[in-house]
């Protein structure tokens, strides 16, 4: 017993130590920021030219390692450090799993890095309560070059109870990626209703193609998808009835949209045994041609674009997904935008280093980072678009579809608390085979439980 | 006097250790514990609840759900990993040419990384690209495929198959040094006897490695109550949760459903487990002393 204890004990022991661990580069910046503080706190009015002083600079992002904005993230802080060479930057990344799970420690801690990674919504929602991000409402809504470079409705996703606070530089959008050359070898045309696209399900399915490919393993695909079902028989505007007690998630239209996406899985659109299609295999399937069809994001452009077959990405349609004939209560031409990531301060800078950081998050922002992002095929908030030789065909399709058409958020993103992963849950378990009518009764659940704290 | 200035000897030479096994170890432990009082998203104020995460623990199908889980792993490494073990064991034992050969390579899936072991097994039991499937099919054997990992009723099995592949060179090795440490007397009287084959190792050497046996049993019982990486990797608890057990659970509600006093009362209740199984465990080995 007392070994058992003892190897209990060492594994809380490893944990903590894990969990504490604060990288060293963070402590020297501590102390760098007291002096710093001390010499500049007489200047706090001096403006956002770049100033001799030294300052010392800790970043915090995700957009490295395996992540496909890795290369060009590099390249932007290298821009940054020449142009300003007086900012010394601090850079510490992680993955997007590690990433939010130890923010929460930061903010819990109260040891926020100078500037972070930050997410809108629920993620925004717990860090911002904390007090340890900077709310820059006035520098967001009053510097020139904000104003002129973002898009309307932008800084929505970065405001928490009225304050701004992050700068967005990623706009997500996720619909459906067609394989034109599958269309036409079997004479079928882009669907833009559901039936139509139910019989190109047919079609495919008879000739041994998957029609759709969708992951089961993880829970996020099934809903990028799935949303698009309750968007068209209802509309996200009942998810904020639903946040106030004032709707159920067990409502006609919702019973209706998920019978009918449950009716695509009865009809095999998917691929088989889809409870162990990871989120690569299916992306696999569509790009080797096996899937005719995906619901994706609009992080995977560049994948799909600049594949090995250089006639792969000319033949790929992007849209939102097919409106609804029946049933159609909801909004019919919709595309999923959310104005997704971006750069948060700490609450704890002043002066100089405080001037140095909000010149930096608007450098990556909506300066030349964002011309960088935008070269490279990723989506940004912002009035301007990349070189247009670079684009391709795919990355001004879904630019299109995002202007062209109504925007809705992330359906997980617009509620609070445990409700947004449980609807992540509930959608896989649909796709692996649930019944609608229990899972929407099991999401009135845990709403009940969140509202009623 | 004198006393009195060793006892202060005495407490200076162990402090270093207590003040560390306390930091490091105890108060951890218990302010981990203490989370599971609360209702708290891991970052925000806790909301004290008293023992609200409990009560809703025993209402919760999931927990059963990957409790009956676990029980099917910890069922699987008792009665076929320890079996198994002990049966290469006794081979290996016999003074053959090349069984050291063979002892690395039964061993040599402990020494790997179970992140990678799963990817290899997630590649051999997909249902539709993995390497059974598909040479079922080239082989002309379509009626045999199965659904492996992608199957709600199989995929459990597969983890706890998994499991034992991973871990029966363990067993086997704990078990082969309780066989080697037999005296050779031992085995010259059975030869004199007469004494061999399966009534040998029922009579004599079961018997005689009776603490390597309780060993590995008590390690592959708790490994696999605690088992998380490898259904992480492998299913990912799914399709839907068909394969969840407590680890993979516990994680999900604390880290993806921001609930993290629920989270730690789900850990409480696997090292309940743990502690109720190594009790029951240890009383009745010590009666047969």
């Amino acid at each position: 017993m007392k070994k058992l204890l003892g190897m209990v004990l060492a594994g809380a022991m490893a944990l903590s130590m894990v969990a504490c661990g604060t990288p060293e580069s963070s402590k020297s910046a501590d102390a760098v920021k007291e002096t710093e503080v001390t010499t500049k706190a007489a200047e706090t009015t001096a403006d956002s030219t770049a100033s001799d002083e030294k300052v010392k600079l800790s970043i915090y992002h995700i957009w490295a390692g395996g992540d496909s904005k890795a290369g060009v993230m590099t390249e932007i802080l290298d821009a940054f450090q020449e142009k300003y060479p007086n900012v010394e930057l601090d850079i510490q990344t992680d993955t997007y799993d590690a990433y939010s799970n130890k923010i929460k420690t930061f903010a819990a801690s109260d040891s926020v890095p100078d500037v972070t990674t930050m997410f809108g919504f629920s993620a925004l929602e717990n860090i911002a309560k904390t007090g340890t991000l900077m709310d820059i409402t006035e520098f967001a809504t009053t510097d020139q070059e904000i104003k002129d470079t973002l898009n309307d409705g932008a800084l929505g996703a970065a405001t928490y109870d009225g304050k701004v606070y992050y700068l967005p530089a990623e706009v997500t959008v996720e619909g459906m990626f067609y394989n034109k050359a599958l269309f036409d070898k079997y004479n079928l045309t882009i669907p833009t209703n559901f039936d139509e696209l139910k019989k190109c399900i047919e079609v495919f399915k008879s000739n041994g193609i998957i029609p759709i490919s969708l992951a089961g393993k993880e829970s996020f695909p099934s809903l990028h998808l799935g949303q698009y079902f309750l968007e068209r028989t209802k509309g996200s505007s009942a998810l904020s009835k639903i946040a106030a007690g004032e709707e159920k998630f067990e409502n006609p239209d919702f019973m209706n949209g998920l019978t009918m996406y449950k009716e695509l899985v009865d009809m095999g659109a998917f691929p088989e045994n889809i409870g162990s299609v990871s989120y690569d295999m299916s992306r696999q399937y569509f790009v080797t041609g096996k899937a005719a069809m995906i619901n994706d994001g609009s992080w995977n452009i560049a994948q799909y674009d600049s594949k090995d077959d250089p006639e792969f990405g000319k033949n790929i349609v992007f849209t939102p997904f097919p409106a609804f004939t029946a049933n159609a209560n909801g909004v019919q031409d919709s595309v999923a935008g959310t104005v997704g990531a971006g750069l948060a301060l700490s609450s704890k800078l002043e002066g100089a280093r405080k001037e140095a950081a909000l010149n930096l998050i608007k450098f990556i922002c909506v300066g030349e980072g964002a011309n960088k992002f935008l070269d490279q095929k990723f989506l940004m908030p912002v009035k301007k678009s990349g070189d247009p030789a670079l684009l391709g065909n795919l990355f001004p399709q879904v630019a299109k579809a995002v202007s062209e058409h109504p925007n809705f958020v992330q359906y997980d993103n617009l509620l609070s608390g445990a409700i947004g992963p449980k609807l992540n849950e509930a959608m896989q378990e649909l796709v692996v085979g649930g019944d609608p009518a229990t899972i929407l009764k099991k999401m009135d659940e845990v709403t009940a439980k969140e509202l009623g704290k | 006097m004198q006393i009195g200035k060793k006892k202060l000897d005495i407490f200076l030479l162990i402090a270093p250790a207590v003040i560390i096994y306390l930091v490091f170890c105890i108060i951890p432990l218990v302010s981990s514990i203490s989370y599971s009082f609360y209702d708290w998203n891991g970052v925000n104020e806790k909301i004290f609840i008293g023992l609200g995460n409990y009560k809703e623990l025993l209402g919760d199908g999931e927990f059963y759900n990957s409790l009956k889980n676990n029980s099917i792993i910890i069922l699987f490494a008792v009665m076929i990993q320890i079996p198994l073990a002990y049966f290469l064991a006794e081979m290996l034992s016999r003074k053959l040419k090349g069984t050291s050969i063979f002892e690395g390579i039964y061993f040599l899936p402990a020494v790997i990384s179970t992140v990678i072991i799963a990817l290899m097994w997630y590649f051999i039991l997909n249902p539709n690209e993995g390497f059974i499937n598909v040479f079922l099919t080239r082989v002309g054997l379509e009626n045999f495929k199965k659904g492996w990992i992608g199957d709600n009723k199989m995929a459990i099995y597969c983890v706890a198959f998994v499991n034992v592949w991973q871990f029966v060179g363990v067993s086997m090795v704990i078990l082969l040094a309780g066989i080697r440490a037999v005296p050779q007397d031992i085995h010259d009287s059975c030869l004199v006897d007469g004494v061999s084959g399966i009534r040998k190792s029922l009579t004599v050497t079961i018997p005689l490695i009776k603490e390597a046996l309780i060993t590995t049993t008590v390690l592959s019982v708790t490994g696999s109550l605690k088992m998380f990486d490898l259904v992480f990797s492998l299913t990912n608890g799914g399709p839907g949760s068909s394969s969840q057990v407590l680890a993979t659970y516990m994680y999900k509600q604390a880290f993806f459903g921001y609930r993290y006093g629920y989270g730690v009362t789900i850990a409480v209740a696997i090292f309940i487990f743990s502690a109720i199984f190594s009790l029951i465990f240890m009383r009745i080995t010590q009666n047969k002393d």
